[in-house]
């Protein structure tokens, strides 16, 4: 298997497998996170493959010292998304520019409900993480989304990526132990 | 910006989520290359939220990398038409640029292979050299022990007579040990015991046949073991020394060992 920079490679020089395998690696992430904040199918594909097309596009402007390809893809996605919501014709008619709000009242469909690591933490650090990640908020919008303070809110993003960390680790942890006890025996 | 101003005002998470201003982001990221320990802790809340996102994915319809590879093919093909319009004369001619970058690497191959090739053939030529050697050798060896075991056999014959030829006043040191053997109609010498001798002179051996001398072979000096002719109804057996070459009768002034059989 080709390692992640290899495939960046690729995909800077053109190369349509290298695109292929970025978004069978990728697709179902960044397709999770779109289709949260935009809650509509239709639209959720329409906005993935806008997405990928950018990453075709634009993978000239990644740059690894800047961060991980997911980050920029998944920075391309939010972006994305809520500029789609915003140009939505329906907030238009209605002269409401608080996108937010009103997206909550419009939909009544219910999305697969978040899981893996996000539900082992406390409700208010999983809330928080849910507003800036999946829901497309900034600090600012979801500080008042939950009530709390903004520093406050801060430090509950900042603590729920420290415990997910501390998960993790001890998820790689078990999972060395449980090699070598496969290697032993 | 301050490093740990970076860290308590949550400005790392809000990078990676998208959120900074572009100044904001600039200034972050000239701080990020010079300190190792954001950056680490940079990774490490990409690697958390990146592994949140794997962890909540939901598969996207198939049709829209159908659609997204699609358009991709052909946004690829209409670039091609792009390039492929036609060129003025002064414009850079890429397919002879492409043939003359070939050739340059087919000549500079070319010359490497042969070079190459030429050093493998010296090589191969003195290995061979070697291995030419090394069977001559290897057949003088097997000569040699053929030799060595035909005069073992011959010195070990019950039916070998060892006689002595002790040298006479001439040459009082000389001891040519010779080994006859009536049944098998052979004869050898070993010569160990015969002093050198100039190197236009040799010694010969002769067979006294009722009053005539008849040769049995030239035993030059130096020479270890030799085998002679054996010659029927010898009454004994002479030894003189020659010129070079040997004689074809014997010069008696140079006897200088006989002996009766």
């Amino acid at each position: 298997m080709n390692s992640e920079s290899e495939i960046i490679q690729q995909l800077q020089s053109k190369d349509q497998r290298a695109l292929s395998l970025v978004y069978d690696r990728y697709s179902g992430a960044v397709y999770g996170v779109i289709l949260r904040i935009c809650k509509e199918e239709a639209l959720a594909k329409d906005i993935l493959q806008e997405v990928f097309m950018k990453v075709w596009n634009k993978s000239d402007q990644y740059n690894a010292k800047k961060g991980k390809f997911f980050t920029w893809i998944y920075q391309i996605a939010r972006n994305s998304t809520l500029n789609a919501i915003r140009n939505r014709p329906d907030l238009i008619q209605n002269e409401d520019l608080t996108v937010y709000n009103n997206r909550e009242e419009e939909t009544t469909e219910t999305y697969p409900e978040l899981n893996g690591s996000l539900k082992s933490l406390d409700s208010h650090h999983q809330e928080a993480i849910e507003l800036v990640y999946f829901k497309g908020l900034t600090h600012r919008e979801a500080h008042e989304e939950m009530g709390v303070p903004l520093g406050t809110f801060k430090s509950y993003v900042k603590q729920a990526l420290r415990n997910l960390r501390e998960k993790y680790q001890n998820e790689i942890i078990v999972l060395i132990s449980v090699v070598i006890e496969l290697i032993v025996e | 910006m301050k490093k740990n101003e970076v860290i308590e005002q949550g400005l790392i998470e809000q990078y990676v989520l998208g959120e900074l201003s572009d100044p904001q982001r600039g200034e972050l990221e000239s701080l990020l290359n010079q300190d190792h320990d954001l950056s680490e802790y940079l990774e490490q809340v990409e690697q958390g939220l990146e592994k949140l996102a794997m962890e909540n994915a939901i598969a996207p319809p198939a049709i829209v990398k159908t659609n997204l590879l699609s358009e991709v093919s052909k946004s690829i093909s209409e670039e091609e038409k792009i390039i492929q319009l036609p060129q003025n004369g002064k414009s850079f001619n890429w397919p002879a640029a492409i043939a003359a970058s070939i050739s340059v690497i087919l000549m500079v191959s070319t010359f490497l292979f042969y070079n190459n090739w030429k050093e493998s053939q010296i090589e191969v030529l003195s290995l061979q050299n070697d291995l030419n050697r090394a069977q001559l050798n290897l057949l003088q060896a097997n000569v040699n022990a053929q030799k060595i075991d035909k005069w073992y056999q011959a010195v070990n014959d019950p039916n070998a007579n060892k006689l002595l030829l002790k040298g006479n006043q001439l040459s009082p040191q000389s001891v040519a040990v010779t080994y006859i053997n009536h049944d098998e109609q052979s004869v050898f010498v070993n010569a160990k015991g015969l002093p050198k001798l100039a190197d236009d002179q040799t010694y010969q051996m002769w067979a006294d046949v009722e009053g005539v001398m008849v040769n049995m072979g030239v035993i030059p000096s130096g020479t270890d073991m030799i085998a002679l002719k054996y010659i029927d109804h010898a009454e004994s057996v002479n030894l003189t020394i020659e010129p070079e070459g040997g004689s074809d009768h014997p010069t008696v002034e140079k006897l200088i060992a006989n002996i009766y059989l």
